[in-house]
């Protein structure tokens, strides 16, 4: 007979993505949906937007599709898409970084 | 029972049948919309609805009142077409829409306006309906098709392929029979239908349900947005939108309504942006 653990025991995790990794996979997203560089969006960040940069709810779609891609893992439950909550970058990598934690607390 | 109503712009044709169905006080069958120029809005009407549905949200969450913007991507996500792209734009459209579409299905459990147009199911393969949109009517208009040629189509298959090459109209059907069951909810948009006249694009939308704050807005920003984006790839003038809904609500109620007086100040402040902005015109 099995045991508990092994019946219980979560699925092999995805490794773990740290707030300096995510950060730069975010504007290489953006970049990609607003087919620009990832030098020529940091630029517009740094210049005119002030350190940040407005986005569509769209564009913040494709941008956690792709991040999912890549981390192989659900970054965003349907009660993070709320408009407001990835209506800038900071706001999307805030939501992705609390969701983050939120599943690593889980799973502790 | 019918009405027509007439419009420069999104925000004057809006606020042009808003009044008349907050006036009837109950919703009406069959009320048909003209927007003369489909992509100009009046930039201040368009806050104040704005400001409108974030309080609404912010104070009745569960009312699901989402914003002009959010309701207006649902049929053509215009941060994601890119002109200055030239001929790749309306790939670069298909594929990031493509990869956001496993992210909206959490919200939107049976997907978008737009996924319907460029992902329609049929026998279990996805017909993109835009693509072969475009490709009719540069089509046409290469052949020097341009001239008056208006037919109906009321046949609900995509871009049937007996249909003559020579006609100048198009249809893009949303609803699919047999899979959208519900009496309420999406798909509301039921069709839309193109015609190329003397070199420009008109487009006639149908709604079976509409409701008039949460949704009517936003469903005028993306059908023009659309309309914007057949015309730019098929090299046509954009034309003028009419939107037929056969069944209009002005949402008074106070269920999942939002209140006669709430209504009326929103209409009053509307009117009077309008009017501030005739007269700035004519300063």
């Amino acid at each position: 007979m099995a045991s508990t653990v092994e019946q219980t025991a979560a699925p092999p995790s995805a490794p773990p993505i740290s707030t300096n990794d995510l950060g730069p996979r975010i504007i290489d997203a953006l970049a990609q949906v607003r087919a620009m560089t990832p030098e020529e969006l940091r630029s517009e960040i740094n210049g005119a937007g002030g350190g940040d940069c407005v986005m569509d709810s769209k564009e913040a779609e494709v941008v956690i599709s792709i991040l999912e891609r890549h981390f192989n893992r659900e970054l965003a439950k349907v009660e993070d898409l709320e408009p407001e909550q990835m209506n800038t970058l900071n706001a999307l990598r805030n939501l992705i970084d609390t969701r983050l934690n939120s599943n690593s607390q889980g799973q502790d | 029972m019918a009405a027509a109503i007439f419009g420069q712009n999104v925000s004057v044709a809006w606020l042009d049948a808003f009044q008349f169905l907050l006036e009837k006080g109950r919703d009406i069958p069959n009320l048909a919309v003209t927007i003369e120029h489909p992509l100009e809005e009046n930039a201040r009407i368009r806050a104040l609805l704005d400001r409108f549905i974030a309080a609404q949200r912010s104070q009745k969450p569960s009312h699901r009142v989402e914003p002009i913007s959010t309701v207006a991507n649902t049929i053509f996500p215009s941060a994601l077409y890119l002109p200055r792209l030239g001929p790749k734009a309306s790939a670069h459209l298909y594929e990031m829409s493509g990869l956001a579409r496993s992210v909206s299905r959490r919200r939107n459990r049976l997907g978008t306006y737009f996924e319907r147009l460029v992902a329609w199911p049929k026998d279990g393969h996805a017909v993109n309906q835009l693509e072969k949109v475009v490709s009719r009517i540069k089509s046409a208009r290469a052949r020097g098709r341009a001239k008056e040629n208006s037919l109906e189509i009321g046949i609900a298959e995509p871009c049937d392929s007996e249909m003559p090459n020579d006609q100048n109209t198009a249809a893009l059907p949303i609803y699919s029979p047999g899979r959208d069951n519900g009496i309420m909810g999406f798909p509301c948009l039921s069709h839309i239908s193109l015609s190329l006249v003397d070199g420009t694009l008109h487009m006639t939308a149908l709604y079976r349900n509409h409701e008039f704050v949460r949704r009517a807005y936003g469903n005028y920003v993306g059908l023009g947005r659309l309309l914007g984006f057949i015309a730019n790839e098929s090299g046509s003038e954009v034309g003028e939108l009419m939107c037929v809904s056969s069944h209009a609500d002005p949402e008074i109620g106070h269920g999942s309504g939002f209140g006669a007086n709430a209504l009326r100040r929103l209409l009053a402040d509307c009117h009077a942006a309008r009017a501030d902005s005739s007269q700035s015109r004519g300063a």
